[in-house]
């Protein structure tokens, strides 16, 4: 229904009726200098076009209530530590150094990275796939590999401030325990490692993410069965098909203290054996991972760029 | 010279529907209505004409180029779609803002085209309000303002009228009609033959995904010989006026009203001579002659009869 | 043959008065049988079902028969043997696939109704909230039930069929409501979290991953806490495992995880379930009185 709110409030002043016999004529409308041939738009270059879908995608993924959710969650391992000291009977079974690295490896990179690279990654392409509102971006000029960069750009941006931000608060909350010390270097740098691997994680897992919210229609989904689905059960296959997942090369990228206790919980002899051998090494790990990045990027750009994204395609519509 | 938008056996199906069927088709006009009754294929037509979806036989060709992914033409086109889907939560300012950073503007273009835009469609006092409270006209408009906000040649506007008031509709046909006049070219698709009769007289037929005729009105009308053309005669004494034309051969019906009657002939050249005749002579108090039947809507009957 | 003229006509049909709901299942199901992803899905859950009935049919024919070649081998592989534990790990490994299978289904069942203004169709017909929010769940439940309870059932008459006698009979008497409870106690509350995201959030994606989300941080704490404070029962932090204890207990099953009593867990899990139940009809509610 149209409401009061509907109606210009005064006929504008460039609006002139124009009498004619049958009252069926549109009035006569003056329009504004810059419509006028002569007011050529200035087009940016590749950069402008990135920075717009960067800075686009930033201000979608920051004034969601949805990122306070994933935030607060992704903000859970902080309260641990303090939580244990309180509730350990046997407060100095674990050193702060164990808690951090228990937490890191086993929350922030193994479980939430993941998970963020899906809620925001997953959602990038997807969210405009759903909402409908494609056919305005792609009947934009603007370069389609820039669009899918710039968007990636600000998944990382924001995904990378809340892990980061987590991870420090959980290595300061650690130090409460012994071992762990916010002023010692070694700790300092074990932080900054697991920081280089988390953003390392993010971008592998994120430009996969992307890649099947632009060639899915429920990139969830398909994300939970592929990174937890198959990935959890490669890991516990003996062999050497662990090589066909995110997590084997990330492993490879942790402190050597910690991959040494990676121990899964149902493994065989041989598959422990096999692992140990078959240990991939941290540049190839990095090597592999900005390789699964690159090709997922590539992916999104190829599908974007290809693929029909104008939804309400009913059938003579 | 190459033509606005161009189409070569255009076929576009989806399954087994086929949407558009091997439409050949030249606008070059400064207003086009595209004209069809629902699912005749009109917003398929402009998704192929904006690249939006891919031809699955034939060409369309939009300033002589491929329009898909092509930069160049994409910079020189305006679409306003028929469906009301916006960027969540955004303000209609920043849904137009946005829109023409993609366009390639800087901040500040952007920012100065988008107070423009929405200024033109009347939107200023409600930009910075969120999109979900808009009315259905004030989206239609804020739609139009992230069409016309980078200046495009070529526009395309997709059931522009949905959910305007008539005001509104007054505002957006003298919109239209100013766009031609400073040269802009104008594609305007509606079911409502009313709306587009108003804005032009140039219109592209569709039906079931065919183009059924392209032109003027009237000149389409002189086209259909199948069926006899309609004159309405209103006369204080009806019977006493048809008496002459029912000797006609190419007369072949007279309808009486209560002061008028309707005559169908395949030769209404010869019965428009008759009645000027006997309006020279003032015969029987003939009041007034019209063509009832050159209107779109009996074309448009005719044609999907 | 009655001749109508083109005018309004009355209904004729009588409109339903009870189980209205039925309705909105089978709009449900007919939906989602469209979808060629649900089909594989809930055709690797059956491929699980097959595997156990032919664990099944080869323990009771061949290892029963002293004259068949295979014999020794089924009659000495404790894994072949059919027991409550068969059930239980039949259904605890059909889980995965069961709550993928839902988080499908029922992701987008309510959220999609929302963002297509079907919510003012569905309660502009003779329907009520409570019509709506039954009918979305127990789609979600029989469905969840014909890939665990009913081939569960249906594979403990088939091991007594196999094995006519009193001793098979006394010893799997009571397994069909072990097999019902459990299932139950996996799916219900399984429904009622996706749908409560799916009424929560305005996405079928993103109520999706906010379910995933919230599991598995619940699940990695609950298993860091009890391996860090050297306590196992924190492990009942963990939704999964609370559910799985549950199950243990169902089963009979001694091998437990941890030593809290089963009634906290299924406490834990009754309050997530309720707290759902009650999101879905306020959520239902307000559509109704708004619409």
């Amino acid at each position: 229904m149209n409401t009061a709110n509907d109606m210009p409030e005064k006929m504008s002043a460039e609006t002139v009726p124009v009498t004619t016999g049958d009252g069926d004529t549109p009035p006569v409308r003056v329009l504004p200098d810059w419509l006028k041939p002569g007011h050529p738009i200035k087009h940016g270059g590749y950069i402008t076009n990135l920075m717009a879908s960067c800075g686009h995608a930033l201000i979608m993924l920051t004034r969601r209530k949805r990122l306070l959710m994933a935030t607060l969650i992704a903000f859970l391992p902080v309260l641990i530590p303090i939580a244990l000291a309180f509730l350990s009977n046997s407060r100095f079974a674990e050193s702060g150094n164990e808690v951090f690295v228990r937490l890191v490896e086993n929350l922030h990179i193994t479980v939430f990275t993941p998970l963020l690279a899906l809620f925001f990654g997953g959602m990038l392409v997807a969210e405009d796939i759903e909402t409908r509102t494609m056919p305005y971006i792609l009947t934009r000029p603007v370069p389609r590999s820039a669009w899918v960069i710039g968007r990636f750009c600000a998944f990382m941006i924001v995904a990378s401030v809340v892990l980061i931000s987590s991870t420090i608060l959980t290595f300061i909350a650690s130090s409460v325990h012994e071992k762990l010390s916010i002023t010692n270097p070694i700790d300092l740098l074990l932080l900054l490692h697991y920081l280089g691997v988390m953003v390392v994680a993010l971008l592998a897992y994120g430009g996969f993410a992307v890649f099947l919210g632009a060639f899915t229609k429920r990139p969830i989904v398909y994300g939970i069965i592929l990174l937890y689905g198959w990935q959890q059960l490669a890991t516990q296959i003996p062999g050497l098909v662990d090589f066909f997942t995110i997590k084997k090369y990330i492993d490879g990228l942790l402190p050597v203290m910690a991959t040494q206790r990676n121990v899964v919980e149902i493994q065989t002899a041989l598959g422990s054996f096999q692992r140990e051998v078959f240990q991939v090494s941290a540049t190839k790990s990095i090597v592999v991972l900005l390789l699964i990045m690159a090709v997922s990027l590539l992916a999104t750009i190829i599908a974007v760029t290809r693929r029909e994204y104008a939804a309400d395609r009913a059938a003579g519509g | 010279m190459t033509a606005m938008i161009q189409t070569k056996s255009l076929s576009k199906w989806f399954g087994e529907v086929v949407a558009v069927n091997n439409l050949d088709l030249v606008i070059d006009e400064k207003i086009t209505g595209l004209l069809g009754p629902n699912g005749a294929g009109k917003s398929t037509f402009i998704k192929l004409a904006l690249g939006l979806y891919v031809p699955s036989r034939g060409e369309v060709r939009i300033f002589g180029d491929t329009p898909r992914n092509n930069m160049d033409v994409l910079r020189r086109i305006g679409y306003c779609p028929e469906t009301d889907n916006f960027f969540e939560s955004a303000t209609g300012f920043e849904f137009v803002y946005h829109l023409n950073r993609y366009w390639g503007m800087g901040r500040k273009q952007a920012r100065i085209a988008a107070e423009n835009a929405c200024e033109l469609t009347q939107m200023t006092s409600r930009m910075h309000d969120p999109i979900e409270t808009y009315s259905k006209g004030m989206r239609q408009r804020i739609k139009i303002a992230q069409a016309l906000s980078a200046n495009p040649e070529l526009l395309f506007l997709d059931e522009p009228m949905n959910g305007l008031d008539p005001r509104g509709r007054d505002e957006m046909y003298s919109l239209i009609q100013a766009l031609a006049d400073i040269g802009m070219t104008v594609v305007v698709s509606s079911h409502i033959l009313y709306e587009i009769e108003r804005i032009t007289d140039c219109v592209a037929l569709m039906f079931k995904g065919s183009l059924l005729a392209q032109g003027r009105v009237r000149d389409i009308r002189d086209l259909i010989d199948k069926h006899p053309h309609a004159i309405r005669v209103q006369s204080a004494r009806p019977r006493e006026t048809a008496a002459p034309f029912v000797a006609c051969s190419d007369v072949t019906s007279i309808d009486f009203e209560d002061a008028a009657f309707v005559m169908r002939t395949r030769d209404p050249n010869l019965c428009y001579e008759m009645l000027n005749e006997m309006m020279v002579r003032g015969e029987n108090d003939i009041c007034a002659i019209e063509c009832a039947d050159d209107s779109l809507q009996s074309v448009f009957d005719y044609l999907t009869r | 043959m009655p001749i109508y003229t083109k005018t309004y006509r009355r209904y004729d049909g009588q409109p339903r008065h009870h189980f209205r709901w039925l309705v909105v299942i089978e709009q449900e199901m007919k939906t989602l049988v469209k979808f060629r992803i649900f089909k594989l899905l809930v055709l690797l859950a059956a491929l699980h079902i097959i595997l156990r009935l032919l664990q099944i049919v080869a323990y009771d024919v061949l290892a029963q028969d002293p004259n068949n070649p295979l014999q020794v081998i089924f009659a000495n592989l404790d894994i072949a043997r059919i027991g409550p534990d068969t059930f239980f790990s039949f259904l605890y490994l059909q889980t995965s696939i069961l709550f993928i299978i839902l988080l499908y289904s029922g992701a987008g069942m309510i959220c999609n109704d929302f963002k297509n203004n079907l919510m003012e169709v569905y309660f502009s017909k003779p329907l009520t909230w409570a019509d709506y929010s039954f009918g979305k769940i127990l789609t979600l439940v029989l469905l969840g039930l014909s890939i665990t309870a009913l081939p569960g059932v249906i594979l403990v008459g088939l091991h007594n069929l196999l094995l006519p006698s009193m001793d098979t009979l006394s010893a799997s008497w009571w397994w069909p409501f072990s097999i019902i409870g459990y299932s139950l106690v996996i799916i219900i509350p399984i429904t009622l979290a996706v749908l409560a995201c799916s009424s929560l959030l305005p996405s079928q994606n993103y109520a999706a991953i906010t379910i995933i989300m919230a599991l598995v941080a619940n699940s990695s704490l609950g298993v860091l806490f009890a391996g860090m404070l050297r306590q196992r029962d924190y492990m009942a932090i963990s939704f999964p495992l609370s559910i799985r204890r549950v199950g243990e207990t169902l089963f009979g099953d001694h091998r437990i995880l941890f030593s809290l009593s089963w009634y906290w867990c299924f406490l834990y899990i009754s309050v997530v379930c309720l707290i759902s139940l009650l999101i879905i009809l306020r959520k239902v509610r307000r559509a109704e009185i708004a619409s």
